[in-house]
């Protein structure tokens, strides 16, 4: 099966190591670059374009509601995934009305995120 | 009508003092006012007796037709006692100079009644050092009573109503006293006219005080019931 | 002469009278000025201690907002992230006894997480800013006696829009302090919280079936060290102009806050 490529956005690189782990465990998952914030994100993204982006929804320079936005402006066909603390179920619709495809919470198990991913890609 | 009216300024160097005397002694006080109440009382025996004796001078044996030491001793008795508690009051005592004042005033009377006057006499000089006296005390505690910054003596505080009894009274006789042989030697209406101001200046001291010992009340001494009951 | 001397003597008495009224209203005037000076320092000290309460409450809540964020945001990174690597060693590698050590890591962990997020929002929440007092309340009511024995109700009066930013944070406070309290030493099973806008006050009542404090036990805790958070309370509604009550019966106890908005 073809690859996917994916991106991660987040301001905390121990956890961008974190889901690095996490995605190992699907062969056909590869991630093609990390960003630190929104902005960078973006700019990286207009190198090289992934299939799906996780990112933070806090994050400084741009934060995750602007990317959002933004990507599914410039990169419609591209997959958002917001990974966030917040489990507010207002806050969580917010999101997706700007366009987000997924939200998960950030002490997710693994095997959640997991599934959630393949059903955004597949 | 005219006789109530002669009998209320003919002694009205005694009334006053007995309402002031009574309020005293009906209602327990808060501050100690203890000098004022025996000036009180001396005032009251010694007007008391100088007043009958000049209104009924016919009924007095000889030695005692002259009233005068009565005055004199009053003259002494009143600053003294008056100066006493002033002096009492916390905020006089940075005044040195009241000592000062008190001290000389002492000295000038015996050195008055010793050398130079009788004091079977009338002695306008007595009454003037009295008046001076009184005055200096009383209007320094109203001029600390204006600049000392410092948590001052509420206005209900018996020694505001003092000092104005007798800053009043004696600004009013000063005057009077000082020109007072002049006076009666001049004209009978003038002297009616100043022995008539001289008695109101008198009323006006007796109530202030009245009502300076009034407003000073705790409670009053004598409770409507017995507590026996 | 006799008017010579009559003169004298009247201008004389009526010289030193008018002298010495002078000088006793002088005494009175000046009474007076000072009393109302006295009365403005008095204001102005009221003022400055208003100022300084209010510098504190300010001053504790910047800290707060700081530590929660550092926990919510950095702390809850690292712990999210070895939640992750833990959870990727595969457990078929592993025997009997490390399945057992892994397992139990997972847990402490995800227990963490928890009790983190719960400190976090305890000390601050973005949802009172971004949604309003009453989502506010009811999100703190839950995060708090979820997962407890407690059962909870609102009934938050809509018609409240809000009040400044300050106000509103202030209000926040005491109801959760108040539920804090409830919870911690009243002993309660079932919590509930109503709110009314009552012309220009809103009314928050707290009833719960525990051992509540009456209004002396109030008046009393609030002056002690240890107060349990109760000088905090009366602080902010002291500030706020506000009122606290205490009732207690035989089978409930409520703490009504009212404050004007």
């Amino acid at each position: 099966m073809p690859k996917f490529k994916i991106a991660i956005a987040d301001d905390y690189p121990i956890y961008r190591d974190g889901l690095q782990v996490t995605l190992s465990s699907d062969e056909n998952l590869e991630v093609i670059f990390e960003a630190d914030n929104g902005q960078e994100l973006l700019d990286k993204m207009d190198i090289s374009v992934p299939d799906l982006v996780i990112m933070d929804y806090k994050m400084p320079v741009m934060d995750g509601m602007v990317a959002t936005r933004l990507i599914k402006e410039k990169h419609p066909a591209v997959k958002v995934l917001v990974i966030s603390m917040f489990h507010d179920e207002k806050f969580i619709n917010h999101l997706m009305d700007n366009g987000a495809d997924g939200y998960l919470l950030k002490d997710a198990e693994p095997e959640q995120i997991m599934a959630t991913i393949h059903q955004l890609l597949y | 009508m005219y006789t109530y009216y002669r009998l209320f300024l003919n002694w009205s160097e005694v009334w006053p003092l007995i309402i002031a005397l009574l309020i005293f002694v009906f209602f327990k006080q808060r501050e100690n006012i203890t000098i004022i109440f025996w000036l009180l009382v001396i005032s009251l025996l010694l007007h008391t007796v100088a007043t009958y004796i000049s209104l009924f001078t016919y009924r007095v044996p000889e030695p005692y037709k002259n009233n005068n030491i009565l005055y004199n001793l009053l003259a002494i008795i009143k600053p003294v006692m008056a100066g006493l508690y002033l002096l009492k009051l916390k905020q006089l005592q940075q005044y040195k100079y009241l000592k000062i004042v008190f001290l000389l005033f002492l000295l000038f009377t015996l050195f008055n009644f010793l050398f130079i006057e009788s004091i079977f006499t009338y002695s306008s000089s007595m009454v003037l050092a009295q008046s001076a006296f009184l005055l200096i005390f009383t209007l320094t505690f109203f001029l600390d009573a204006m600049i000392d910054d410092e948590i001052p003596l509420p206005l209900s505080h018996p020694a505001y109503f003092i000092c104005t009894a007798i800053g009043l009274s004696e600004s009013i006789n000063f005057f009077i006293n000082l020109f007072i042989f002049q006076v009666f030697k001049t004209s009978y209406e003038l002297s009616v006219l100043t022995m008539n101001i001289s008695s109101y200046a008198f009323i006006i001291y007796g109530l202030i005080l009245a009502t300076g010992i009034f407003l000073n009340r705790e409670k009053p001494r004598f409770s409507p019931f017995s507590q026996s009951i | 002469m006799n008017n010579n001397i009559t003169l004298l003597v009247i201008m004389g008495i009526v010289v030193m009278l008018g002298l010495m009224l002078s000088v006793l209203l002088a005494v009175m005037f000046n009474f007076r000025k000072k009393n109302q000076h006295r009365r403005a320092m008095e204001q102005l000290k009221e003022m400055q201690q208003n100022q300084l309460i209010e510098a504190a409450i300010r001053s504790e809540e910047t800290e707060r907002h700081r530590i929660s964020d550092t926990l919510h945001d950095e702390v809850g990174a690292i712990l999210s992230s070895a939640k992750l690597h833990l959870l990727g060693i595969k457990q078929t590698t592993l025997d009997e006894k490390d399945k057992k050590l892994h397992e139990k890591g997972a847990g402490l962990l995800n227990d963490v997480i928890k009790r983190v997020r719960g400190i976090s929002h305890n000390l601050h929440s973005n949802i009172l800013k971004e949604f309003g007092l009453n989502e506010a309340i009811r999100h703190f009511l839950q995060q708090v006696t979820g997962g407890t024995l407690i059962s909870t109700d609102t009934r938050l009066d809509e018609a409240y829009k809000g009040s400044t930013p300050e106000h509103d944070m202030s209000l926040y406070r005491i109801i959760q302090e108040l539920i804090n309290n409830t919870i911690k030493y009243a002993g309660a099973t079932k919590l509930e919280i109503n709110s009314t806008l009552v012309g220009q006050e809103l009314v928050v009542s707290l009833i719960h079936n525990g051992n509540g404090l009456s209004q002396e036990d109030f008046e009393t805790f609030s002056f002690r060290k240890e107060g349990l958070g109760l000088k905090n309370i009366r602080n902010r509604i002291l500030l706020l102009k506000g009122n606290i009550s205490f009732f207690k019966t035989s089978e409930t106890s409520t703490v009504r806050v009212s404050l004007p908005i």
